[in-house]
């Protein structure tokens, strides 16, 4: 909470009628399976919208189990951070931040464009929501949302904005990757500051996917062992952004 | 608000185009931004829409013509919608503005019910391929590169996060341990139903979350009603441009809902050990599991003239020509009763040559001694295996595994000792019978008790004699041959129960209570000849022996888990009935100790680490330290033990402290190791030309100091990691030579390296190192010397269907002759692959700078030697290997 504290200098945004808190259920079947919990501040009068993501909840369970270090989900080298995703639509930017072997990065882009294609004839009903099909085709991997109209928010979960209503439930195709809203509530007071504070320290998108799929690996094929044979040294793309609108 | 503005000049410069716009705003006049402004057709269906900006104003410009409804939804007010109606006569554009109603929205808990292709149970992670496969998947390695989280590297191993996998299993069947590649490369993925990943497994089920462990392992399920279908891959190499060389490897397999078979061979003159990768089916290596009991007891071989190699690659060392045929196959009888059965029949034939000569220094005698040795061994080995697993219950398994061994091998060797020149003979059988029962049950969710029993009993009888008589110093008769039989008979009954306790704070006690009982037989006979008739069976060098060791013992152990902090504490009590009887006598002792250790281990944060332990410990003594008669152990060489009972005390300290992990920039590793003997067995020898008596005496203060150190770094700017390593040790022990007082023995070594590996991502990389090997001895006078080991490596990707190796490595001997102590090698590696996991084709090139000998310099306490070994020669092999 220290760093998020630190970057949001939190202006406090009071009205009555304005404020979203969303929370939804995120699944990501990586590595390892685990689950979080998402939380989206809407702040529909300045036109800004925070993501938040809560630890590994199954990591959570288990260490309010024991203080067992070497019983948890310790396989994958971890370091939790608390992580968010912040839009501010007048600025038209995107802050996130990641922790990449160790190290925080906060990196910025231009707000992506979202290509939706609105499938309404396809509805579904979830929870008691109308829901309707939108897909969307997104750095290199193909996303299904349900979103309501009920709720007109263009914000969503991650990155995700710009549908007609809120998204209600969102995957990618391969099911890697899922949102899903477990709670909606209106709150009277939002903590979302202004990008100012961390303009500086932060590096652009393209040297995040150049740190992200191209340096991290350098010094893992670097500390094999002789002998030990490196025959195709493109590590393929897993993550959940793969593929970069300006990629070829 | 960039967007907007381009959007406006685009839609004015349209031409056929319809504009909506207007201000949406509240009753207090205020402007309402992020509202949705959605334009619908007739049928419902979105034509367009947009959010409002933060004055309230919206934008929508559309081609199409008909009746529309525009509607407003804002969150907290009243949607509003009005019909629009365009045609030939309506404007361009048209302006609408809204004054929305305030309304209260209800907060809706909703929970979603979703349908993934993972299902998680605890420590269980199960995989539907059909989610994650594209199509073009031909093996299940390919279709375990699919799945999220799992990485496979180019040689195939599987990883998960920096941890590689345990096993592959079918349908829960394991037949190939850590050999699963010979699976996930040739199986087809077709019958393939799930992927399942267990994290935390245990090799006995129900173990699971009990004991500690971080072993992940996968299984494959297989689909009900696939037939079965017969699948695997071959290879086959023949030398090109060089004499007959040859490797032919064939794996075919069968995997049915019931039976699985899989078939395996490899013939080959290559000097690829065969064997090696069998070895862990045949004596699995299962350090302090639960239900190991007896895994470390072995019939003592006695006596060994095949030639220690020099540490190179085997294949330029070893003259080989070795079959291998291996059959296996798992029947599940019923639900509860599985059989697994593995057959190997293996036939080797190994030639050795090396010339030596020896330089001995002992104070008073100095004198050299050269040998010129040729040899051959030819092997031939059955081994049979049988597990049986048999669920009494839920919770209470019955495992049962049967071993036996039958090894048969001949050496024959010429041997031009100083002058003489000898032959020696040696057989060599092995028979083992093991069996084992394990019975695990589980009491309670944390609470497990498993009942070990084993028998095993092997012998491994030996024959061995020359053709020549060389001990005239020793033996007044006069004999021109001798002979030697000698046998250890080995029987081990042991049984354990062992209790392990998971408490709710995750502290582990474990109670552990069996006894173990060993029967040693010692029969050598050592005759000397004339013309084949006996003539003497000297005294002192025979041996009939039996010796008896039984242990009851007691072990508890408890792990204390606190936040960062495990701290274990053992402590096994002994109680020991020894006996040794031969012709003459027989004697008794009891003895009995406690041997306390404690282990601490401290996570200090993410990048620190500290790990200590402290053990006091006491070994009795074996059947190799109690022998009284000489056992000839060599064609000059002559041992025996100490003729009565013994218990060793030492204490060992280890402090080991880590920075970082593997795979970080920066990683470092430094570790103290100090063990004192308080008791040891060291020796009295008498040391002559023809012959060596070395007799084992029992002398207190044996001090051993080791320092060790790792440092890897990152160089960000070269893109490459720089290792340096670094192993010291000292040690310190008293002996007797040719009957002088004890003399002092000091050892000092050490090795130090570097190494850099590149890590590009472009087609090229290199590797390149070097070590250093310091060596010292010091008795009443000073040996040493410093070898070193060069490397370079270089790898070319040109892509995915071609690639090139290079290896070459300098060797250099500082105590050599400067004409020889120098050695290069090259070995180049290219493949070319045809069809991805279908036909590949390789060409090696081994020792292209064709060095036939090597010779190396070694030290010990009573010598200095220099060993020459012959090399394969160069040669070129051609692989073809195809799946089917």
């Amino acid at each position: 909470m220290k760093k998020y504290a630190l970057l949001l200098l939190a202006i406090q945004f009071a009205f009555s009628q304005n404020n979203l808190e969303i929370t939804y259920s995120i699944k990501y079947n990586t590595a390892f399976y685990n689950e979080r919990i998402g939380t989206l501040q809407i702040d529909l009068k300045n036109e800004k919208a925070l993501f938040k993501i809560s630890e590994n909840i199954k990591q959570v369970e288990l260490k309010e189990k024991s203080d067992d270090e070497t019983n948890k989900f310790n396989l994958v080298k971890k370091n939790e951070l608390d992580r968010y995703i912040f839009t501010d639509y007048k600025l038209d930017t995107l802050v996130f931040n990641e922790n990449i072997n160790r190290k925080e990065y906060t990196i910025k882009e231009e707000i992506p464009n979202f290509d939706w294609k609105l499938e309404e004839t396809f509805t579904k009903k979830i929870g008691d929501f109308n829901c309707k099909k939108a897909t969307l085709n997104f750095r290199g991997r193909n996303f299904i949302a349900w979103y309501s109209e009920e709720y007109p928010v263009k914000m969503g979960p991650w990155k995700f904005s710009g549908l007609p209503g809120l998204i209600i439930e969102v995957y990618d195709e391969s099911l890697r990757y899922y949102w899903g809203v477990t709670s909606i509530k209106k709150v009277n007071e939002i903590n979302i500051s202004s990008l100012e504070n961390i303009k500086n320290e932060s590096i652009g998108i393209k040297e995040y996917i150049d740190i992200i799929y191209n340096k991290e690996q350098e010094p893992i094929i670097s500390d094999l062992p002789r002998g030990v044979k490196v025959e195709n040294n493109k590590i393929p793309r897993t993550r959940l952004e793969v593929k970069f609108e300006w990629e070829k | 608000m960039g967007k907007i503005a381009l959007f406006f000049i685009i839609c004015f410069s349209s031409f056929s185009q319809t504009h909506l716009y207007g201000v949406l705003k509240d009753s207090q006049n205020n402007p309402i931004a992020s509202a949705s402004v959605i334009l619908k057709d007739a049928s419902e269906q979105t034509v367009a829409y947009i959010y409002s900006n933060e004055n309230g104003t919206y934008q929508i410009s559309f081609k199409k013509k008909g009746t529309f409804s525009l509607n407003i939804l804002a969150l907290g007010f009243e949607k509003q919608a009005i019909e629009i109606e365009i045609n030939e006569n309506t404007p361009k554009e048209i302006i609408n503005n809204f004054i929305l109603k305030e309304k209260i929205n209800e907060i809706k808990e909703i929970i979603i019910q979703s349908n993934l292709p993972i299902i998680v149970k605890k420590d269980t992670v199960i995989f539907d391929p059909k989610a994650f496969m594209t199509g073009n998947e031909q093996t299940v390695e390919d279709m375990l590169k699919k799945i999220p989280g799992l990485n496979i590297d180019s040689n195939g191993t599987i990883k998960i996060g920096e941890q590689e996998i345990e096993k592959v299993m079918v349908d829960g069947d394991d037949m190939f341990e850590k050999g699963y590649k010979i699976l996930t490369k040739n199986m087809p993925v077709n019958p393939i139903n799930k992927v399942e990943l267990y994290q935390n497994y245990s090799n006995n089920k129900h173990l699971k979350g009990i004991e500690k462990s971080k072993k992940v392992a996968l299984n494959l399920t297989l689909k009900d009603n696939y037939k079965r279908i017969w699948f695997g891959n071959t290879s086959l190499g023949y030398g090109v441009v060089s004499e007959n060389r040859y490797e032919t490897k064939v794996n075919v397999m069968n995997f049915g809902k019931n039976e699985k078979f899989y078939f395996l061979s490899n013939l080959n003159n290559v000097g690829a050990n065969v064997t090696g990768d069998l070895n862990q089916l045949i004596r699995p290596f299962r350090f302090d599991e639960p239900g190991s009991i007896g895994d470390d007891q072995t019939a003592n071989k006695l006596l060994n003239i095949s030639v220690e190699l020099p540490n190179l690659k085997q294949k330029r060392v070893n003259f080989n020509n070795s079959e291998m045929l291996s059959l296996n196959s798992i029947f599940t009888l019923s639900k509860k009763v599985k059989l697994k059965a593995i057959g190997i029949l293996n036939t080797d034939e190994v030639d050795f040559f090396k010339n030596n000569m020896q330089f001995f220094t002992l104070g008073t005698s100095n004198f050299e001694n050269t040998e010129n040795f040729v040899g051959r061994k030819s092997e031939i080995t059955g081994f049979g295996k049988i597990d049986v697993t048999y669920d009494i219950s839920k919770d209470k398994t019955l495992q049962y595994t049967g071993k036996f061994n039958t090894t048969e091998e001949r050496n024959r060797s010429n041997l031009l000792f100083n002058t003489d020149f000898l032959n020696e003979k040696l057989t060599t059988n092995n028979q083992l019978i093991d069996q084992k029962l394990v019975v695990t049950n589980k009491l309670k969710k944390n609470k497990v008790l498993l009942f070990s029993g084993r028998y095993i009993n092997e012998k491994t009888p030996q024959n061995y004699s020359t053709n020549q008589f060389i001990f005239d110093d020793l033996f007044t008769e006069n004999a021109n041959y001798t002979k030697q039989f000698s046998q250890n008979k080995m029987e081990f009954f042991g049984f354990e129960t062992h209790l392990l306790d998971r408490k709710e704070n995750q502290n582990l006690l474990e109670l552990k209570i069996g006894n173990q009982l060993r029967i040693d037989n010692l029969n050598t006979s050592f005759e000397l000849q004339n013309n084949n008739t006996i003539i003497s069976l000297p005294i002192g060098f025979q041996n009939d022996l039996k010796y008896t060791t039984n242990n009851i013992y007691l072990n508890t152990k408890y792990t204390f888990n606190y936040k960062n902090i495990a701290l274990t504490t053992q402590s096994n009590f002994h109680q020991l009935f020894n006996s040794i009887s031969n012709v003459a006598a027989k004697a008794n002792q009891n003895a009995f100790f406690i041997i306390p250790k404690i282990d601490f281990e401290w996570k200090i944060n993410k990048k620190n680490k500290i790990l200590t332990s402290y053990s006091n410990t006491t070994t009795n003594a074996s059947i190799l330290d109690v022998y009284s008669g000489f056992i000839q152990t060599g064609f000059r060489s002559f041992n025996r033990g100490i003729e009565t009972f013994n218990q060793l005390n030492a204490t060992t300290t280890l402090f080991n402290y880590n920075y970082g992990s593997w795979g970080d920039k920066f990683f470092a590793n430094f570790s103290l190791m100090y063990s004192k003997d308080n008791d040891f067995f060291s020796s009295n020898s008498i040391i002559m030309p023809n012959y060596s008596q070395t007799e084992k005496i029992l002398i207190q203060d044996k001090a051993l100091f080791s320092i060790s150190s790792n440092i890897d770094k990152y160089l960000k700017p070269i893109k490459s990691n720089l290792k340096f390593s670094f192993i010291g040790s000292n040690s310190n022990f008293k002996n007797s030579v040719n009957n002088t007082a004890l003399r002092e023995v000091k050892i000092l070594s050490a090795e130090y390296g570097l190494q850099l590996r590149s890590g590009f991502r472009g087609f090229f990389n290199y590797h390149v190192g070097s070590t250093f090997n310091y060596n010292q001895i010091k008795t009443s006078i000073q040996n040493s010397f410093t070898d070193n080991m060069t490397f370079l490596d270089l790898s070319f990707i040109f892509n995915k269907k071609f690639n090139i190796q290079l290896q070459s490595e300098r060797y250099f001997f500082g105590n050599l002759e400067k004409t020889n102590n120098k050695y290069y090698f090259l070995d180049i590696e290219t493949q070319y692959v045809v069809k991805e996991n279908k036909l590949t084709f390789s060409l090696s090139g081994n020792n292209l700078f064709n060095t036939t000998t090597f010779k190396n310099y070694s030290i010990s306490d009573v010598n200095i030697s220099k060993t020459e070994y012959r090399l394969l020669p160069r040669f070129l092999l051609l692989t073809m290997e195809f799946r089917f």
